[in-house]
């Protein structure tokens, strides 16, 4: 009867019989028994259940054949398989979730990056690339290999002249960026960040102002600004007759001569969030006075911008620039005999720094998008389980005549589905999530976040290649099942191996996770260590305050404003100690400078202070040996250096330090820095120093073990920006008002320069906040570098379960326990990770190594341990399911197939 | 309500359809313990036969009245692998409109007498 039952069943269509032919035949045969067992007669049932399995059989191929007829028409196969697709993910929620979420990092990192790369490499808005170029000086000879860079962006005022006279076939236009206090006729004076730049900037640019004429040209006009859309609208009360108004910029009054339009910031992509003022350049403080630089071609400190004529072409112009520079050497070779010129083209982010930059945002880009293939390889491990459970099905699929075409579009649609899902989700956070804090916060984010067509057409392609590329293999792979292998046998997999590709990434990820979680932990541990160790210095009770002192209202030379600054603040309440410096302890500034003792062939590297009289009792440094910089170490007597006991037991160790003589090389001008300003190369020279002192070892920008440090005379090399410091058991309330008092009378706006005054206690807190961010960003980088490679490890090990299910299946009908076989499969998951693991250990050592850290007893080892425990656990954990299915796996199943 | 009767259609569900619901009701049972069911539930003046009853578990699983749940591990009954099935909600939702529709029937055949326990 059951073999009539089975003929009759081919009434069905094969793709139900396949799906559904067994547990028809079983119940038809339950039921016979079942009829026996109540002595029912079974012959009229047998025969109402042929009739019925035929009935229902043809009715079911009809309902095939019209379905089928539907779908091609309201979808085609595409659309049928991506429908399906998502029904097949709804029915699996927990796969579907985890793969969206680490879809959604991979893509949404590469996304990031692109919106990052975007806002600070992208041209700016306002500016017209076209013609417009950028003038820089070329180094020569051994002016080159002290600036190391291939040119200088910076000219000296008289070189800039020289060539914006000449007939060079470019409208030359120069610009320096500075600070300038801006006191409005309504508010409270605030510092701003300005421009001075020459009157044809903004016609240069090809920029028309919003509001207002701009600049006149003459030199000899009452002083002019033009402000920025934005200081118009927050600062100046957004009034419509603004043009041809006053405002107080530095004390002076200024007659507001132009807007900018809405978006302009400055003409560079890292001018943000931009200036708020322009000013004419022929104003700069450094262009009057007795130190005016005027006439100085020693000091570069102009950029130049041009725009080529009409006609004119940039290598013709770039000929002319250099030779009209060829003359200005002849005529001045001490300054300018290795200095020629070219015009470059303009780039967003400076000529000079063009390849650079280029280079850092491929960087990026390549980490972002390994990151994204590492998911990728994921993803496809992952789809390779999933692929082989329904092996059978696709085995169906094919016996019953789809093409192999047709399966590989078939298993790629879930790829695409899962893809676009992840990409949504990673644009949604990366789009929404600053937006939404924005909101939150009530003020707009630096860096705009705004998907525009090109971004989300970059988002679609992104979302495109991904699910091509973790899909293809997969769906190569198991678009041709070996029908007959896979239709008799249930076990899966169809003989399969895991490929060696995933095998490594699986391991390279686990592997990649360890460094990370040793280097959090170290971090954590020298924020411990830090929170008690000895700074070196005596931070309660020091302020300080930055200072320009070319910057004040007298004529007065910069030393000797100092010096009336240092003695007004020594009679303030309080005040036990004032000194100044061009830093700070943990300042975050690294100055560093190169250090060769006299005979000895390779040089040092030492962080260097410039500081006045008095710098180590007001900072509470202990003097060890010697003298500290004293009122004696003035231009004109021997170049006084004081070292640190760091430096000192490194580069004489053993003798004595004091009297003996080092070469150090300090940059001719020190120049403020600013991640806003594209740093500029200055050239540096060396110069012959006596060691006058050792003093007690200190932190030097950064919080860490001590490192060689030595401090100059700044009455001997003299720096455009200080800090006047001073010591006080004043409370920071008083100290403000010391400070606004001690400048009152030399500066104007001494408030608004007050307010700018710093505890070094505040530093100190900056320093340890710093610190615990990045031993927190470790962990984070640690934790999901876990997460993906328990991914990894997820979709290997189920592969390896899911191609040896026959292996194990025999194993347990050999007698092996289900404790046996989880035991064992998750070893051959740690097996597959220790290696990673071990690579990751060694990585680890090594950049510890790298890094200067107190502490390297017991806190190491139980670091190592700790980290490459977690990720072994993380390994286990990941390979559980697999090999929990693995423990239930039925012998019955594995017998069968043979 | 009218909703719910716009997902499957409004249209009465086939009579197979109808006696799988009534069988799964919330529970979760596989192909031939359907069957059992049905015969049991109806004293055995119905029976679903196999032909019919996968035909229409196919076309249900395709319609989302029902959904195929992982078999229980402790399913010790031998035979091949079985499929376990459960009611969707939007299979409980047919279900109930289906049986309302009957009970308007009924309620109409009440009042012409042709059935007892009708109003006199």
């Amino acid at each position: 009867m059951s073999r009539l039952y089975r003929l009759a069943l081919r009434a069905f269509p094969s793709s139900h019989r396949a799906l559904y032919g067994d547990e028809m035949l079983d119940a038809f045969e339950r039921a016979l028994d079942a009829r026996r067992r109540d002595r029912l007669p079974v012959l009229p049932f047998a025969i109402a259940a042929y009739v019925d399995v035929t009935r229902a059989g043809l009715g079911e191929r009809r309902r095939q054949a019209q379905r089928e007829r539907v779908g091609r028409r309201a979808f085609g196969s595409v659309g049928r398989d991506l429908a399906h697709a998502l029904r097949a993910l709804r029915t699996s929620r927990g796969f579907a979730a985890v793969s969206i979420v680490s879809l959604g990092i991979g893509i949404g990192v590469v996304i990031l990056m692109l919106v990052v790369t975007r806002a600070s490499v992208g041209r700016p808005p306002g500016v017209d690339p076209g013609s417009l170029v950028e003038l820089l000086v070329i180094p020569q000879g051994s002016l080159r290999a002290q600036v190391n860079d291939w040119a200088i962006d910076t000219w000296s005022y008289p070189d800039f002249t020289a060539v914006r006279d000449a007939n060079t076939g470019v409208t030359v236009t120069g610009w320096t960026p500075a600070q300038a206090i801006v006191r409005p006729p309504e508010g409270t004076a605030v510092r701003v960040d300005a421009m001075y730049v020459s009157p044809n900037y903004f016609q240069a640019l090809g920029l028309r102002l919003a509001r207002g004429p701009g600049f006149t040209a003459s030199e000899a006009a009452p002083p002019e600004v033009v402000v920025s859309h934005r200081a118009w609208q927050t600062r100046l009360g957004a009034l419509p007759g603004i043009i041809g108004s006053t405002i107080l910029v530095n004390s002076t009054p200024h007659v507001i001569v132009g807007v900018t339009p809405e978006h302009f910031r400055g003409h560079f992509a890292q001018h943000r969030p931009g200036f708020e003022l322009w000013l004419p350049l022929h104003q700069h403080p450094n262009l009057s006075g007795p130190n005016s630089l005027r006439y100085n071609r020693h000091i570069d400190w102009i950029q130049v911008l041009g725009r080529l004529s009409s006609g004119a072409s940039r290598v013709a112009a770039s000929g002319a620039v250099a030779s009209v520079m060829a003359g200005v050497a002849q005529q001045h070779p001490a300054t300018n005999a290795l200095k020629s010129a070219a015009v470059e083209p303009y780039c967003s982010t400076g000529a000079r720094r063009r390849t650079d930059v280029r280079g850092e945002a491929g960087i990026v880009l390549a980490v972002a998008v390994m990151v994204l293939l590492v998911v990728c390889l994921n993803m496809s491990g992952m789809m390779m389980v999933r692929a082989a459970s329904r092996e059978r099905e696709l085995a169906v699929r094919l016996a019953i005549g789809a093409s192999r075409r047709r399966l590989i579009q078939y298993l790629l649609a879930e790829s695409l589905v899962l893809a676009t899902l992840g990409g949504a989700l990673g644009a949604a956070a990366i789009f929404g999530l600053p937006a939404a804090l924005a909101a939150w916060l009530g003020q707009p984010l630096e860096i705009a976040f705004t998907p525009d067509l090109p971004m989300l057409a970059a988002c679609i392609g992104l979302c495109f290649a991904t699910s091509l590329f973790f899909g293809l293999l997969p769906a190569l792979r198991f678009s041709r099942p070996r029908v007959l292998v896979a239709l008799r046998d249930e076990a899966g997999g169809g003989g399969r191996r895991v490929g060696r590709i995933h095998r490594w990434t699986a391991a390279v990820q686990a592997g990649i996770a360890v460094p990370f979680l040793v280097i959090g932990g170290v971090q954590l541990d020298q924020f411990r260590e830090t929170a008690s160790a000895n700074l070196g210095f005596d931070p309660a009770g020091v302020f300080a305050l930055p200072l320009d002192p070319s910057a004040s209202r007298t004529d007065a030379d910069p030393a000797s404003v100092l010096r009336s600054v240092q003695r007004e603040l020594q009679r303030a309440d309080g005040v036990t100690a004032v000194t100044a410096a061009n830093g700070l302890p943990l300042d975050m500034d690294s100055r560093r400078t190169r250090v060769v003792r006299d005979g000895a062939p390779a040089p040092i590297r030492a962080h260097s202070t410039r500081v006045a009289p008095n710098y180590f009792e007001t900072m509470g440094v202990p003097l060890l040996r010697g003298r500290g910089i004293t009122r004696d170490d003035q231009p004109g007597t021997e170049m006084a250096v004081v070292i640190s006991l760091a430096l000192a037991t490194r580069i004489f160790p053993g003798g004595e330090p004091v009297g003996q003589r080092i070469t150090l090389t300090l940059d001719a001008t020190s120049t403020p820095t600013d991640i806003r300003w594209p740093s500029r190369s200055t050239p540096s020279r060396d110069q012959a120093f006596t060691i006058v002192g050792v003093s007690g070892d200190l932190v030097d920008a950064y919080l860490g073990p001590p490192e060689p440090q030595l401090f100059v005379a700044l009455a001997q090399h003299p720096a455009p920006r200080v800090y006047v410091v001073a010591r006080s058991a004043a409370p920071p309330r008083a100290m403000a008002t010391a400070f606004e008092t001690a400048l009152s009378g030399l500066y104007a706006d001494a408030d608004v320069l007050a307010a700018n005054a710093v505890t070094a206690g505040r530093l100190v807190g900056r320093s340890r906040s710093e610190l615990a961010m990045w031993s927190i960003w470790s962990a984070v980088g640690g934790g999901a570098a876990l997460l993906l490679a328990a991914l990894g490890i997820f979709g290997v090990v189920g592969f390896m379960v899911a191609t040896r299910t026959r292996e194990i299946g025999i194993r347990i009908a050999l007698g092996a326990t289900r404790t046996h076989v989880l035991r064992a499969v998750l070893l051959d998951a740690v097996k597959l990770a220790v290696w990673g693991v071990a690579g990751g250990l060694g990585l680890a050592w090594l950049w510890v190594r790298e890094m200067s850290w107190y502490s390297f007893g017991l806190v190491e080892p139980l670091l190592y341990t700790a980290a490459a425990a977690l990720a072994l656990g993380v390994v286990v954990l990941a390979g559980l399911p697999a090999a929990r299915r693995a423990a239930t796996v039925e012998p019955i199943v594995a017998m069968r197939a043979e | 309500m009218r909703n719910e009767e716009a997902d499957t259609g409004g249209a009465p569900l086939k009579q197979s359809t109808y006696c799988v619901l009534l069988a799964l009701g919330d529970g979760e049972l596989h192909g031939y313990a359907i069957m059992q069911v049905v015969n049991e539930m109806t004293g055995g003046r119905q029976t679903i036969l196999p032909g019919t009853l996968y035909a229409a578990l196919a076309r249900m699983l395709d319609e989302g009245l029902i959904e195929e749940r992982e078999a229980p591990a402790a399913d010790a009954s031998g035979g091949p692998r079985r499929r376990y099935y459960r009611s969707t909600k939007k299979g409980l939702a047919a279900a109930r409109a289906e049986s309302e529709r009957m009970r308007a029937l009924l309620d109409v055949a009440r009042k012409q007498q042709i059935l007892q326990g009708g109003k006199r």
